[in-house]
């Protein structure tokens, strides 16, 4: 029979069938059912082998808190490792596999872990693999890598979409069951607007698992109308599959809504995940309680469940977790478990409460004061050992253990900012502490209101306490009438006598004993232990394991449960996938670029292109026959000297400042001085850190009295643009400057060389005049150009050539490219790229990032003499202070490579030759480094000690990543025109 | 985190750079015959408290403008935000 | 010499424009001319009122805009405005803008500083909850705001709740929003046809 375990009834979809495999061999399920469910109908006991021992695990629970279920799903780029099959919702066709096991789950080599298990107990890593020391690294640890971790990834990259997004409201509602609907329907009457979210893919919680009735009827009819109403209301946004995993500062959650992991074929562009970022006013949390085992010898075997897990996987799903079931708890809601399942025909051997004064609520044999010393079968659960009140032993065979040691409420979230639970002692349990993230209140389960009435009413009071806090009138909903049972539970953790592995954390297979292994080594705090053992620190995050080594610890430590508390709750409260975290911020799309407006005229010359931060530049444009990039950034570098070149330099940060103070506002952030720069005129600027360090450099245009246009380096146009502002708007707020930043405004390009004003006058419209009297170096002008656009330009070099940049609106920015190619044309122009745009101002001696890179002033580039005295700038009273502008300090200087040709390596280090390589004789590091075809060998720009009273002198360079030593004679930085005769043609 | 802008209402911090201590806003005169120690004490010393902090953000993605936030670092609670074009007027006004 | 002739061109030349995804459009807002104005020291109240006389209403609290699809004028920040308006039906916008704040404010031309694409249809906030932290439901016409969309700095207006948005993009990155957009509106429709 293919089900042999499924019985009538139950939540499931009968008319939808389904198929899905499990290592290989092909199932038979329906619509409704989990992985876990259909397994468990089909009889499948044995899912998983554990992390370190190899031992042989089944079905624990009904939900993320699954510790031993974990298998991976989907084949090739889509494997999926470590899901929890009891949260995966069955579709057809499903693939899953088991984990960590080989050859086979039935037979796993790796089980010999178990056999050698008295060697490898808690904090054997710090005992073991410990000599000789050389093996560490060659065998040791590659070995414990391969035989660590459950799953395995797919290896290749996720073929998946994932998003991210944005959701708002006023009250969200954590948890979809008797307490998150009471607190949504409240609120969804006032008003106001509700999220409610819960991680399962139907609505209802506990009412889908359990036989409680509302109204004297089925809990499923008042969901259906529940869930009606909610889905009718227009401000109120239902998100099953959704997990809220976190409490974040401000009322913000994170949320992870599983949008099409569900579906056997997604349709193209459906994200299969979405990361909300949900901004709430108000929140409840209503997320409910996890139960909890007892401990006992061998507790760990296929088969051994948790009570409350096989009642829901019999009302839920129908499925019985083996045709002959005992029970063994410390609490009334054991009993359901027996209740519901005879109730269901399946057969139930025993009840074993430990409570002497517990009482039957069925038919079934009650063991009162007894407890379960033991366990029998391998693969799968034979028999149990009981130990009964007055002493006797008796064997019980079954093939399922339900186990309940009480229930856990569901605190994370509520200790996500600090907080800490504390214990209540009436209910055995950690509850909510008194510190919660502010705008949360906790409902139901949650927050101790076990009851099915209580968690109605303490999910509508909550809600309406939250939204009159809002200003909304919440008229109170009618609640069903439902059952009220008290809780009753004797505190009962593990059991002390039995011989056998006791077991607390089922994933990362850590005992009773091991927690005092920990305490007999000194560890003696909750985090510690964690730590010590491992004990948490699963995928499951210790979810059933805590509450029952914080008993062991508080024993063993003579401590009780409260003063013992909890280790600290981060996020995620549940595993969240990374492509989640990044959406669709992947691949091409991990950042935005930034086009220049020649991008596309570039890329039809077919340039290559090099990523400056976000921008995409055309890095040089190689020409047919050139198979190597120093062929073509040669002739471009030749060509601007020779002739004339043109280069987008679109990407410099422009800044226009405006206003009767622009000047002196110039003179605060510049060190140099702009007062008297007289209109039509630019000027160098050089701005500091108000550390003294050299932040930026740049030109201002004077265009008029009261406006300047100032350009920034590529990389620092934001960071110079936010210091601007923090300058006008913070410290000289008594000036009258506004600044606008057009850098995307303007296209702007370079042309550079002997033939630059030619090819500008081709294009320049009259009577503007050209003339070097008219328009020397360093003059600016607003003008027209290829009959009447708008433009300005500017003559500046920083290539050491005659040479202007010409601006106009970004619209024209590729027509204009493609007319000064025209233009130039007669000229012999060449567009040239950043490479030779690097090499031009190497060649010149002009600093740039390299040589501005935080750490150097203005003494080390030689531009002391800059930096004003006769007015304050920022940075520059500390640029004077003793360790930045002494005398035997850092200076640039140039290199020339003494073997022509080989490339000396920017990073290097410089010392003199002879000395050893040590950071003790370090002199300086080359910042730049360049082939130059002017002087026909390697030059490199340089900070070194002393530098400018070393001209001559023969320096080392050392690259020992590379292995390597080279030798270059010191020079003066500027290798072409020193006298600067070709600027100003 | 959610930085309650003066003029455009509570905001996403993502908007949003940090700069560092509203110390920064007293900047000393670069004039003054003590200026090199005034300056070190302005840059590199700093109360680190646990508790209430008045700090600098620039709402990058929003107006450009600079606020004085004033947050309770261990709470993350945030008690006021101000232009600080306004906080600098006013100390200007103060003397 | 050669008469060369320059013509503007579009920073979303080449991509699919309009383009159309299950009843919702992406489409540019071409042939915009866009000036900043920013107030000079005290003189806020004062521009705001020779802008006023200008654009024929009062000039927007923050976080809105005002105007419609000839002449648009959004608040930046503090004494600053960003106008945009159809180049055709206000030629030399800066001009006419230099001369009405006379002295009292900085002006600065813009022009395809930004690149203005529309996006129509139905229930847009679907799409905008993918892309901004902004609480696009809680927007009406005239809401405008500086927010960013994947990392890009864009301004979002509310033309009409639900059913019509502008969002201008800094032109260098306009290519990589307009992605950003096409890809939230194939979201959503994928969403949309499996019908949940």
């Amino acid at each position: 029979m293919a089900e042999p375990n499924r019985l009538d009834g139950g939540r499931i979809d009968r008319a939808s069938p389904l198929t899905f495999s499990f290592d290989g061999k092909t199932f038979a399920g329906y619509r409704g059912d989990t992985l876990a469910s259909a397994l468990l109908a089909a009889n499948v006991k044995l899912v998983g082998r554990s992390f370190k021992y190899h031992r042989p695990r089944g079905i624990l629970t009904a939900g993320s808190e699954e510790p031993n279920a974990l298998v991976g799903l989907h084949r090739g780029a889509r494997h999926d490792p470590n899901a929890r099959a009891t949260t995966v919702e069955l579709h057809d066709g499903l693939v899953a596999v088991s984990q960590n096991r080989w050859p086979s789950l039935a037979f796993d080599v790796m089980a010999v872990n178990d056999v050698l298990s008295r060697f490898l107990t808690a904090g054997f890593y710090y005992k073991t693999f410990m000599w000789p020391k050389r093996f560490w690294e060659k065998f040791y640890e590659p070995a414990i890598r391969s035989a660590a971790g459950l799953g395995a990834l797919s290896g290749e990259p996720d073929p998946d979409r994932y998003d991210t997004g944005f959701l708002h409201c006023d009250l969200l509602v954590v948890g979809g069951g008797p307490a998150g609907l009471a607190a949504a329907m409240t609120a969804a009457r006032s008003g106001a607007r509700v999220i409610l979210a819960d991680e399962d893919f139907v609505l209802g919680g506990r009412l889908n698992a359990e036989t409680v009735t509302l109204d004297g009827e089925p809990a499923a009819v008042w969901l259906r109308r529940a869930l009606d109403e909610l889905h009718a209301a227009h401000n109120v946004r239902l998100m099953p599959r959704t997990s809220v995993f976190g409490a974040y500062d401000h009322g913000v959650y994170g949320a992870l809504e599983r949008v099409a992991d569900h579906l056997a074929v997604a349709p193209a562009h459906l994200p299969r995940q979405v990361l909300w970022r949900i901004r709430s006013r108000r929140a409840v949390l209503c997320a409910g309680a996890t139960e909890r085992p007892i401990a006992f010898a061998n507790n760990d075997r296929p088969g051994i469940m948790l009570a409350g897990a096989m009642r829901a996987y019999a009302n839920r799903w129908a499925v019985a977790a083996d045709r002959t079931v005992a029970v063994f708890t410390n609490n009334d809601d054991g009993h359901r478990t027996a209740s519901d399942l005879l109730a269901r025909g399946v057969s139930v051997a025993a009840v074993i409460d430990a409570r002497p004064d517990a009482h039957a609520q069925g038919n079934y044999e009650l063991h009162r004061g007894a407890i379960v010393e033991n366990t029998r079968g391998r693969k799968a659960l034979t028999s149990v050992d009981v130990r009964r009140a007055d002493g006797s032993r008796v064997t019980v065979p079954c093939g399922a253990l339900g186990v309940s040691g009480g229930w856990n409420p569901a605190v994370a979230l509520t200790c996500h900012q600090r907080g800490r639970p504390s214990w209540d002692a009436s209910l055995a349990a950690f509850v909510p502490g008194a510190d919660l993230p502010p705008g949360m209140a906790v409902a139901g389960a949650a927050n101790g209101s076990f009851s099915t009435h209580a968690a109605l009413q303490s999910g509508a009071d909550a809600a309406s306490h939250a939204l009159a806090e809002l200003g909304f009138e919440a008229p109170a909903a009618a609640l069903p009438l439902a059952e009220d049972a008290p809780v009753r539970i004797q505190a009962f953790w593990h059991v002390a006598s039995g011989k056998g592995r006791t077991w607390l954390d089922f994933q990362n297979d850590v005992t009773v004993k091991d927690v005092g292994l920990a305490v007999q080594e000194g560890f003696r705090s909750v985090e510690h232990v964690k730590r010590y053992t491992t004990l948490g620190m699963a995928t499951d995050q210790g979810k059933l394991a805590n509450t029952g080594a914080i008993a062991a610890l508080a024993d063993l430590t003579g401590r009780g449960m409260g003063e013992t508390g909890t280790t600290m709750f981060r996020p995620p409260w549940t595993p969240v996938p990374i492509a989640a975290f990044a959406g669709r911020s992947r691949g091409k799309d991990f950042r935005p670029a930034r086009l220049t407006p020649s991008h596309d005229w570039a890329a039809e010359q077919g340039a290559v292109f090099v990523e400056a931060g976000l921008w995409l530049r055309a890095q040089y444009f190689p020409r047919p026959g050139e198979t190597h990039w120093r062929q073509t950034v040669d002739r471009e570098v030749r060509a601007v000297r020779q002739a004339v070149g043109v280069c987008d330099v679109t990407t410099l940060g422009k800044v226009d400042v405006q206003g009767s103070d622009a000047a002196a506002f110039l003179n605060m952030i510049y060190c140099n001085g702009f007062s008297k720069l007289p209109v039509s005129r630019v000027r160098y600027g050089l701005m500091l850190r108000e550390d003294g360090m050299v932040m930026d450099d740049g030109t201002a245009a004077r265009l008029a009295d009261d406006h300047f246009v100032v350009t920034t380096t590529t990389a620092n146009a934001a960071l110079v643009y936010r210091h601007m502002e923090f300058v006008r708007q913070c410290l000289r707020s008594d000036l009258d400057v506004q600044l606008v930043s057009t850098t995307e405004a303007w296209a702007q390009y370079a042309v550079a060389g002997p033939h630059a004003r030619a090819l500008l006058a081709g294009i320049v419209d009259p009577p503007f005049d050209l003339g070097d009297d008219a328009f020397p170096y360093m003059a600016c002008a607003e003008l027209t150009v290829c009959g009447g656009v708008t433009a300005r330009l500017f003559r500046i070099s920083f290539s050491g050539e005659r040479a202007y940049e010409i601006a106009v609106p970004a619209c024209y920015g590729d027509s204009l490219i493609r007319v000064l190619m025209q233009a130039g044309a007669p000229h012999g122009v060449t567009p040239y790229g950043t490479e030779a745009l690097g090499v031009l101002r190497i060649e010149k001696g002009h600093p740039a990032g390299n040589e501005l890179n935080g750490q150097t002033s203005p003494a080390h580039l030689s531009m002391a003499r800059l930096v004003s005295t006769k007015k304050d700038s920022i940075g520059a009273v500390l640029s004077r202070r003793e360790g930045l502008s002494e005398a035997d300090g850092l200076r640039l200087v140039g290199l020339e490579a003494m073997d022509g040709e080989t490339a000396l390596p920017a990073g290097s280090h410089l010392f003199a030759p002879g000395r050893p390589h040590d950071p003790g004789h370090d002199e300086g590091w080359i910042t730049s480094a360049a082939y130059s075809p002017h002087l026909g060998r390697s030059i490199a720009l340089a900070f070194l000690a002393r530098g400018d009273s070393r001209l001559g002198e023969t320096i080392e360079i050392a690259n020992p990543l590379q292995g390597q030593t080279l030798r270059a004679t010191v020079v003066h930085p500027v290798f072409i025109d020193p006298e600067g005769t070709r600027l100003h043609g | 985190m959610i930085i309650p802008h003066p003029l455009l209402g509570p905001r996403d911090a993502r908007e949003f750079v940090y700069l560092g201590d509203a110390a920064l806003l007293d900047r000393p005169d670069g004039l003054a015959a003590d200026a090199d120690r005034l300056f070190h004490d302005y840059l590199y010393l700093r109360d680190n408290p646990a508790g209430i902090h008045r700090e600098l953000w620039f709402h990058e993605h929003g107006d450009r403008s600079w606020l004085v936030v004033t947050r309770d670092t261990v709470t993350h609670a945030i008690l006021k935000a101000e232009l600080a074009g306004d906080v600098a007027r006013k100390r200007r006004a103060n003397g | 010499m050669v008469d060369h002739r320059l013509a503007p061109r579009s920073a979303l030349a080449g991509q699919t424009s309009p383009l159309a995804v299950a009843g919702r459009v992406l489409s540019e807002v071409a042939g915009l001319a866009m000036v900043s104005v920013a107030a000079r020291s005290a003189e806020d109240a004062a521009v705001a009122d020779r802008l006023a006389v200008l654009a024929g209403a009062p000039m927007p609290e923050p976080g809105r805009c005002i105007g419609d699809a000839s002449l648009r004028i959004l608040w930046t920040g503090p004494g600053q405005w960003l106008a945009i308006a159809r180049a055709s039906e206000w030629p030399g916008l800066a001009a006419m803008l230099r001369d009405s704040t006379d002295g009292k404010a900085s002006v600065v031309p813009q022009d395809d500083g930004w690149t203005c694409m529309a996006m129509e249809g139905h229930d847009l906030d679907t799409v905008l909850e993918r892309l901004t932290p902004l609480d696009t439901r809680a927007m009406e016409a005239g809401h405008a705001s500086r927010t960013p969309i994947h990392h890009v700095g864009v301004f979002l207006l509310c033309i009409e709740p639900g059913r019509c948005a502008h969002i201008l993009a800094p032109r260098s990155y306009a290519r990589s929003v307009h992605h950003a957009l096409a890809d939230a509106l194939r979201a959503s429709a994928a969403l949309e046809s499996m019908g949940t």
